[in-house]
């Protein structure tokens, strides 16, 4: 019987197997910087989302509905003039601060504290703020928060506005079992959890809202499970490329794009089938958006952004952006003319405008540490937040104008309502 | 207020310096390759969140905590997710191929094993940290440490007192 001493020796020798050893993704430091973004409050025992700025650009991006109207103190009246408000939000203060800014006048509220991954519901009416433990829903009338959801995970709101599916999307707390957690948005309930993969990637809604896929990433080969939004009923497995974590829907809803770490596989949603995987020859950032004309699909790499024509799924050209500045965030015009990309790493952060129609690339403009981006629903300012600041810029004419000063650290993300 | 403390080139530097090493413990201490990613991420993204505190002291030590912490309030167990799919091809000479299923053996006999043995184990054997390091890191008694390592190696015991040449004892041989 051999003795501890050899017992232990040999349990270090394979604990010091090449086996065990995973190669670093090579985004790996821009994914924990956007992880890190995404974790705001202490008091959750875990926090954090890898994916989720594609929602939230989204989120921003849904064309405008109704009027909203908040209140600013110094305002005659005490309203805002147009209907938008921008919402940042920073990592001031251990919970996160929310700042509110009127579109019109470009002047901040009163700052909320609370922080988390920030989704609006298309009518604009409530703001849900997702800490990973809670989700604390905000009047956007009144920018006073409400009774915290005690749901874990980060809320993804259908486009009816009637449910959202909460999961810690990226491995936080809800993804734990891989469940998602439907709530009802009349009543801020949260429903009977969904068992769905043991990680989920990310939550999409497809926008007619029917059908919620969530993506089920891993290095081999990956998933993406049909839900629908009416049972909470998932479907049959989708097979998609390794790594598949992020979606991205044409506007007609037909067909959604899958990044892997390697291709996009497009996915039939009539059917549910995946189509060829487009293979992208570089490694692509967390970024997949879907241009509102439907004909062009963008997937951000470090240095570029590679598009995609959505009729022959084949890439085209990829759009140089800045050596070594990772593609990381898409916003569009609402005519689909002008996309803006932002990075959140790299050596400075910037906006980059691209003529979509020519994939020309405009003189970048230099935000500083970081940027997050949002376009507002009639098109005309695009919103990037930086270290301590928001800068509009106008979409006219792609210059920045005085920058609003909101000296609460680091941007987390940002959003127009609708 | 320590949320700006976003890092700077010292943080990249530090963080590719420690990422295999950080995702090879998290391999370890999982059993997956993907939720070592997302662990190391999680947990280099509070680390960078407060960075200015982290490297002043020791961060790997720090990051490390945060995993196994993390680690231990996400799973209480994990042995039914692994996957066996993923393991590796197995080496063409035979002694590779014995210490190829060894590494199984021992991937498949961690994963029965509770989680906080388990963490004790890794951190011990891989990490070689004093039980004392150990028991502050999981914030537990010394002896606790001490306990949890021997029950620990007395689960692995008929697969690493095996020769070159190993059996594999089935999954309820581990189970307790």
């Amino acid at each position: 019987m051999p003795d501890d001493a050899h017992l232990e020796n040999k349990l270090r020798g394979l604990l010091r197997d090449p086996k065990w050893s995973v190669p670093p993704r090579p985004d790996a430091q821009a994914r924990i910087r956007q992880a890190a973004r995404r974790q705001r409050v202490r008091r959750a025992r875990l926090t954090g989302a890898a994916a989720g700025t594609v929602i939230v650009a989204c989120a921003a991006i849904i064309p405008a509905t109704i009027g909203l109207l908040g209140r600013a103190p110094g305002l005659a009246g005490g309203k805002w003039p147009t209907a938008s408000t921008v919402y940042a939000e920073f990592d001031a203060k251990l919970t996160g601060t929310v700042v509110p800014i009127s579109a019109a006048s470009n002047r901040p509220g009163k700052p909320i504290h609370v922080g988390g991954l920030m989704a609006v519901t298309p009518d604009g009416k409530t703001l849900y703020v997702s800490s990973g433990a809670s989700t604390i829903p905000i009047s956007t009338a009144t920018n006073r928060p409400g009774k915290p959801i005690h749901v874990a995970g980060y809320l993804t709101i259908a486009p009816t506005g009637k449910i959202a599916y909460a999961a810690g999307v990226g491995g936080a707390v809800g993804s734990v079992g891989g469940k998602i957690t439907p709530v009802n948005l009349a009543t801020n309930r949260p429903g009977k959890p969904v068992r769905v993969c043991s990680i989920i990637g990310m939550i999409a809604f497809t926008p007619d809202g029917k059908t919620a896929y969530v993506s089920c990433p891993s290095t081999g080969p990956s998933t993406v499970i049909p839900i629908n939004t009416a049972t909470n009923r998932p479907g049959k497995p989708i097979h998609v490329g390794p790594g598949g974590r992020e979606i991205a829907f044409t506007p007609d809803g037909k067909t959604a794009y899958v990044l892997g770490v390697h291709t996009v596989t497009p996915v039939n949603t009539a059917t549910n089938t995946p189509g060829k995987p487009i293979r992208l020859g570089a490694n692509p950032t967390a970024l997949i958006a879907v241009n509102p004309d439907g004909k062009t699909a963008y997937v951000g790499t470090i240095g570029t952004v590679i598009p995609i024509s959505t009729t022959t799924n084949t890439p085209g050209k990829p759009i140089h952006i800045g050596a070594g500045v990772p593609a990381e965030e898409m916003a569009f015009t609402p005519d689909g003319k002008t996309a803006y990309v932002a990075n959140e790493e790299g050596p400075t952060g910037r906006v980059v405008p691209i003529s979509t129609a020519t994939s020309t690339v405009g003189k970048p403009i230099l935000i500083g540490v970081g940027a997050v981006i949002a376009i507002t629903p009639d098109g005309k300012t695009l919103y990037a937040a930086g270290q301590n600041k928001v800068v509009p810029i106008s979409t006219a004419t792609n210059r920045p104008g005085k920058p609003i000063r909101l000296p609460y650290g680091f941007p987390g993300g940002i959003l127009a309502t609708p | 207020m320590p949320g700006s403390d976003l890092g700077g080139s010292d943080f990249e530097e530090f963080a590719a310096s420690a990422l295999p090493a950080l995702l090879r413990f998290g391999h370890v201490l999982t059993g997956s390759p993907d939720e070592a990613e997302d662990l190391v991420q999680e947990a280099l993204a509070k680390s960078l969140r407060r960075w200015r505190r982290v490297s002043a002291d020791d961060p790997v030590a720090y990051v490390r905590k945060v995993m196994v912490n993390t680690h231990l309030t996400r799973w209480r167990r994990w042995g039914a997710r692994v996957r066996v799919g993923e393991v590796p091809e197995l080496a063409a000479d035979d002694a590779g191929l014995a210490r190829s299923q060894e590494w199984d053996a021992l991937r498949r006999a961690l994963a029965q094993l509770p989680s906080r043995q388990r963490a004790v184990l890794v951190l011990r054997y891989l990490e070689d940290l004093p039980d004392l390091a150990i028991a502050a890191l999981l914030g537990c008694q010394p002896a606790t440490v001490r306990s949890q390592a021997a029950r620990g190696l007395a689960a692995l015991r008929p697969l690493l007192a095996a020769g070159t040449t190993p059996t594999m004892p089935g999954d309820d041989e581990y189970a307790r």
